[in-house]
């Protein structure tokens, strides 16, 4: 297990690298002198370009410049703000708590929802309770978050006035973002669930117990779920990663705080200091949870330590 | 010679017996297979209602899109306005049908895209191997890092506003996707008994990789396609939902559907439509796909439609 681990961890190291060459040369991909973004319409003398140039160090060889990025990078160093001219971690600081937060509700309602329908589904299969969560969930795949969130304000929001419109304080704020974020996920979820528990009911060792005498209830806890649950694990995993840049759209639609509608912002406004530390961050955060992911996979199905 | 073109290379020696009924015609067996599946058929359907409206968009469109009637700002959906007025005094019907145009060319332009840098890297990757094979797929470990939007909104980010920037911003996003399919259908390809013969037969690489080992792998890009207009339209009606993509006046769905926010109270019908027009096109995307699937799935084969 600790060779898996460390090798599995290892294997991340270049990728985190080429994630952060990427968000480096996005700067270098621009069209135009990120000298003249940052000014801004306001029209510098060739002196004052030359000095901003040496102050963000664009004279050095593009290695340099890397090799620079990296090492602030990970100290939490991305300069500051074309725009604000506040410190970009700091600002990436105050706003990635809701972003969290509002993922995390999320996640819970994609679990909860997706589980829920997922087994009820695979146990009743062929009847109406069958293909009605199916439905329910083919509805929730084709159904982009954004107007879920929309439809979900009005009805809930507007209509019935159950829910306050917008803003962040509060779990009561909390409820419609996270339905809207993670209703999505919640329908692969439950299809996910339906196929893996159907596909284990018909395994050889579910009639053995059955035939041992075991009880339908405890044949499914206790022999079925644990298998099925093997892919779920990856899928949720995913998930977090996917729902992390979500919550870009639902931040947005919400006005929520986050860095998700900062990321927006940075990009309207072209910040690019400001852009490039959240993409980074946010990919990192994914980078970290398919880990995660991965070695709990090791952990739940001894086989894959050994490949 | 009675070997499954898939079979897995461990079958071969192990089972010296399996014959193979090939189906006498394939296309014809395909199409009963999937035909027998409704939903798939209401997929097609639905989206080829939803492709001739965006042709016919000058002809089916009582209005100009942009066309703002003095005096009929956010007049629900009546004989005149099938779909009512949007707060400009804007045909929402017409906005819809014009958007449409807009949807399918983004989707279409981004998948022609992602096929044709993400097929080729997959076949080089897949019949190539070693070095190659590592460079390319360790790219793409690179690009799976950023999450879903997350890519399409760095390419925006570096290349502006815009429908063209959307395009390819969500074409770069489907990249990985083709790869490793392509990929992974190509390692099994190459198993195969001809493709031996065809390297005895002293046959080049690239004529190998494209005439022998390419049509295996052209079902499964089909089958990727269709689910990947659903991604398409999805990441790019996000992108223009977040006022990044394509400006006003044009119409587009994620856009109206972010103007419509506003009007809420005053006007449901604004953001409903172009919202519904979304999911139907996603809708059927899913359907198509799940229906490819299953006629597709060789493991499906054999089993009595229902």
């Amino acid at each position: 297990m600790g060779r898996f681990l460390a090798r599995r961890a290892l294997l991340t190291i270049p990728v985190l690298l080429g994630v952060s060459l990427f968000v480096f040369m996005m700067v270098h991909l621009l069209p135009g002198d990120p000298v003249t973004i940052m000014m801004f319409g306001a029209s510098p003398t060739p002196k004052q370009v030359a000095a901003l140039r040496e102050q963000m160090g664009l004279n050095d060889p593009l290695h340099i410049q890397y090799l620079k990025f990296v090492s602030k990078a990970v100290r939490g160093d991305f300069g500051r703000s074309f725009r604000s001219k506040h410190l970009v971690i700091n600002d990436i600081k105050d706003n990635i708590g809701p972003t969290l937060a509002l993922t995390g509700a999320g996640m819970l309602v994609a679990m909860v929802v997706g589980f829920a329908l997922g087994i009820l589904a695979a146990l009743r299969r062929n009847t109406w309770i069958d293909s009605g969560s199916m439905t329910l969930a083919l509805a929730g795949v084709s159904m982009p978050s954004f107007w879920l969130g929309i439809l979900l304000i009005y009805f809930f929001a507007v209509k019935l006035d159950w829910f306050p419109l917008t803003g962040n304080e509060g779990a009561i704020r909390l409820v419609l973002p996270a339905i809207a974020l993670g209703w999505g996920y919640a329908a692969i979820t439950a299809r996910l669930i339906r196929a893996n528990l159907i596909d284990v009911m018909g395994q050889e060792y579910i009639l053995t117990a059955r035939s041992k005498g075991l009880s339908r209830q405890s044949v499914i806890g206790r022999h079925a779920m644990k298998n099925a649950m093997i892919p779920v694990i990856t899928i949720i995993g995913l998930q977090f990663g996917n729902m992390l840049a979500g919550a870009v759209i639902i931040e947005v639609l919400f006005a929520r705080q986050g860095i998700g509608r900062l990321l927006v912002d940075a990009i309207l406004q072209r910040d690019f200091p400001m852009v490039q530390a959240i993409v980074l961050v946010i990919a990192v955060f994914y980078v970290i949870s398919n880990l995660l992911v991965d070695v709990s996979y090791a952990f739940f199905d001894p086989r894959i330590r050994y490949e | 010679m009675a070997l499954e073109p898939d079979a897995a290379p461990a079958q071969r020696g192990a089972t010296e017996t399996i014959t193979l009924s090939k189906p006498e015609k394939p296309l014809a067996e395909f199409w009963h297979r999937f035909s027998a599946n409704r939903g798939a058929l209401i997929g097609v359907f639905a989206l080829l209602l939803v492709f001739v409206l965006a042709i016919a968009a000058p002809i089916v469109a009582p209005y100009a899109p942009e066309k703002q009637l003095t005096g009929k700002r956010l007049e629900a959906p009546g004989p005149k306005h099938i779909m009512g007025t949007d707060n400009f005094g804007r045909d929402v019907f017409s906005r819809v049908v014009y958007g449409a145009r807009l949807t399918f060319a983004a989707s279409l332009v981004a998948i022609v895209i992602a096929v044709g840098i993400g097929v080729p890297l997959g076949l080089t990757a897949g019949y190539t191997g070693k070095a190659t094979d590592s460079v390319i797929m360790r790219s793409m470990d690179i690009m799976l890092a950023f999450p879903g939007i997350l890519l399409a909104l760095a390419v925006v980010a570096i290349l502006g506003n815009g429908l063209v920037p959307v395009e390819i911003a969500v074409g770069v996003s489907l990249i990985p996707a083709y790869v490793r399919l392509v990929r992974a259908s190509v390692l099994s390809a190459k198993e195969n008994l001809y493709v031996d013969a065809a390297r005895v037969n002293g046959c080049r690489a690239w004529r190998i990789a494209t005439l022998h080992i390419f049509p295996n792998v052209a079902t499964p890009i089909l089958v990727l396609s269709t689910t990947a207009i659903g991604w398409a339209v999805v990441i790019a009606a996000e992108i223009n939902f977040l006022n990044l993509g394509v400006q006003p006046p044009t119409a587009e769905w994620g856009a109206d559907l972010a103007a419509s926010r506003t009007y809420l109270r005053q006007g449901w019908w604004m953001g409903t439509f172009p919202g519904l027009a979304i999911m139907i096109v996603i809708l059927a995307a899913n359907l198509i796909g799940d229906g490819l699937q299953e006629a597709l799935d060789p493991r499906m084969r054999g089993r009595e439609v229902r």
